[in-house]
């Protein structure tokens, strides 16, 4: 069960990986633009729309399409009708719909998965790497260095890393740099505890020992042989750190605080939607379900791989 | 017992030092002067700073703020909401109730969802029934608690209008009875608590689990089965309590999430607790609202930890000292 989830957990990472890098090449409409406004608002999933190609290659969107008697046609958009002229007319399908400024969502979906899988990533690497580092020093440190390092991660544990967030968030302006460091700077707790037990575990082993009598330097120590020790719950914890900071990163966004438009992440999908669920459910559903599927193929990644050990 | 008490306030003294240094510390990092933050994006003359920066004494170097910030948080002065012309001590003080009631309902919720799973997974291990609640739970746990929020009210209270949509009462209901007023709060919690609760559900399911397996094979519940105990008996009268410790703890030491979750849940809801508060003081810029709320915030999550502690002893008779 675990290993054959585990692989299904990997295999939706890939896709998402693999849609998110190959955003640029898809054929995806623009994920900012809007081309029509009125007739393409709060569009539901699998509508076609239509449109009139025009010769120059432009498309435009109409509620109705007339063939006037000469031949030319007119298009309706509202109450208004105009005359365009000779087209061809066309019925472009938006499989998720689009949102209230007409954007398909699809397309904003998949370029989301850049921001916030890019975010997610980076932020889960920050905080093991900080995770790692502190845990590596209480591990192998005096007694005095490990209690003092391990009582402030019980500290930080304590704080509720939302509220936190969100005084951050206020005091420094967000980009997406900057929420890559904050989300990392607040979800290393687990990584450092981690990382301690286990350089806990082997410092006085004697292979250890040995390194060390042969004039190893602490720092030698701690990344040539310690270290790898700890290198598969490392990688346990960064793929569950993957799946929370996705979710962090998506909590601030919702909240207004994360990366400024237009570069939505899917958190910040959901708040566009937010106000619409009434009358449009779809735009704040899709990004939702897009985070569910990496959240829990993260964590099935995570399972599976702790299982294996 | 009270040894146990004394110890963990002890130690919750350096974390609310530590707490009020750190946003001290992040507020003093942050780009601008600390007037900036306090006056927000008002058009204040240059003149007019300088004379509020000298009556609050923003005027002074770092150490003397820091020395007065801790002296008068610690005295319960947590300054002056510049949003609400109030003080912050009683801004937060009307929203605390209103987190605590929900908190409690979630995680009561969690508790009782995350035990039923837990213990149908032991009972009919590999049936279909379990399966498909194992991954439900999964789900809920992967699901951002603010879309899960707009989920259960597209679901319950737009498709199958059963409970209200937002806010904490009813219009009107001020004029009812005790018993009323509270059963329109607890009709009003139900949806953003259970979607609180549901969420988290999974992760105690998974220790509920472990724990009943690990405890099913002690000596004591061997023993208890050796005497002719029911399987019925045995797993609630004696493999039960012994697992209920490690979920009772573990629950506290989902607190932090759960804060944290109630923060969005209450902003999805319009909720009237601490999370509503500090994210609306976020939005007006008043920082201190903020800065009171995160060491409000960690100062539940420690008395919900000790609590947690105290429930552990209470079930296992192996951890009272």
């Amino acid at each position: 069960m675990s290993r054959r989830s585990a692989r299904f957990g990997i295999a939706i990472l890939g896709a998402w990986a693999v849609l998110a890098l190959a955003a640029p090449i898809l054929p995806l409409r623009n994920p900012s633009a809007q081309p029509d406004g009125l007739v393409l608002r709060n569009l539901p999933p699998m509508t076609r729309s239509q449109a009139l190609r025009l010769p120059d290659g432009s498309l435009r969107y109409a509620h109705e399409i007339r063939l006037e008697p000469d031949g030319q046609r007119s298009i309706r958009r509202g109450d208004a009708w105009i005359r365009v002229g000779d087209g061809e007319v066309v019925r472009p399908l938006f499989v998720l719909g689009t949102d209230a400024f007409g954007r398909d969502l699809l397309s904003r979906i998949v370029w989301g998965a850049r921001v916030s899988l890019a975010a997610g990533v980076l932020a889960a690497l920050l905080a093991v790497a900080i995770g790692g580092a502190v845990g590596l020093v209480a591990g192998l440190g005096s007694h005095a260095t490990d209690e003092l390092l391990m009582r402030a991660t019980d500290g930080a544990l304590a704080i509720p890393r939302l509220f936190l967030l969100l005084l951050l968030a206020a005091l420094f302006r967000p980009s997406l740099g900057m929420l890559v460091v904050l989300v990392g700077a607040t979800s290393w707790m687990a990584a450092a505890r981690l990382v301690r037990g286990e350089a806990r575990a082997v410092r006085e082993r004697d292979f250890v020992a040995a390194a060390r009598a042969a004039g190893g330097s602490p720092a030698r120590i701690a990344f040539h042989h310690v270290l790898p020790h700890a290198a598969t719950v490392l990688g346990v914890e960064a793929a569950l750190r993957l799946g929370q900071s996705v979710l962090l990163e998506a909590s601030l966004s919702f909240l207004g605080l994360g990366v400024p438009p237009p570069a939505a992440s899917w958190g910040g999908l959901i708040a566009d939607g937010r106000d619409r669920i009434l009358d449009a459910w779809w735009i704040a559903t899709w990004p939702g379900v897009a985070i569910v599927l990496v959240v829990l193929a993260a964590s099935l990644v995570a399972d599976g791989s702790r299982d294996g050990l | 017992m009270a040894r146990l008490i004394a110890r963990r306030l002890l130690t919750s003294i350096p974390l609310v030092l530590g707490v009020l240094t750190l946003t001290f510390t992040l507020v003093e990092l942050s780009p601008g002067r600390p007037i900036d933050h306090f006056l927000g994006d008002h058009p204040v003359p240059q003149e007019t700073r300088a004379r509020i920066e000298a009556a609050y004494g923003l005027d002074r170097p770092p150490w003397a703020r820091y020395a007065s910030w801790m002296g008068h948080a610690l005295r319960g002065d947590l300054g002056w909401s510049l949003s609400r012309s109030r003080p912050v001590g009683s801004v937060l003080a009307d929203a605390l109730p209103a987190t605590i009631g929900l908190a409690s309902l979630a995680l009561a919720i969690q508790l009782l969802a995350g035990i039923a799973l837990g213990a149908l997974h032991v009972a009919r291990k590999g049936s279909a029934l379990d399966h498909a609640l194992t991954g439900l739970g999964l789900t809920l746990a992967s699901a951002p608690a603010f879309w899960l929020g707009l989920m259960a009210i597209l679901a319950f209270a737009v498709a199958v209008p059963l409970f209200p949509p937002s806010s904490s009462h009813s219009i009107g209901s001020a004029t009812w009875g005790p018993w009323a007023r509270a059963a329109d709060a607890l009709w009003h919690a139900m949806l953003p608590a259970a979607v609180l609760g549901f969420g988290s559900a999974g992760i105690v399911a998974r220790f509920v689990r472990a724990g009943l397996l690990r405890s099913l094979g002690e000596g004591f519940v061997r023993a208890a089965r050796a005497r002719g105990g029911s399987p019925r008996r045995v797993l609630w009268l004696h493999a039960g309590p012994a697992a209920a410790g490690p979920v009772i703890t573990l629950a506290g030491l989902q607190l932090p999430m759960l804060v944290s979750g109630a923060l969005v849940v209450e902003v999805v809801f319009g909720w009237p607790g601490m999370g509503r508060v500090a994210y609306d003081a976020v939005l007006a810029q008043d920082l201190p609202v903020v800065l009171a709320a995160v060491l409000l915030a960690t100062l539940l999550v420690v008395a919900g930890s000790l609590a947690a502690d105290l429930g552990h002893a209470a079930a296992d008779p192996r951890v009272r000292r």
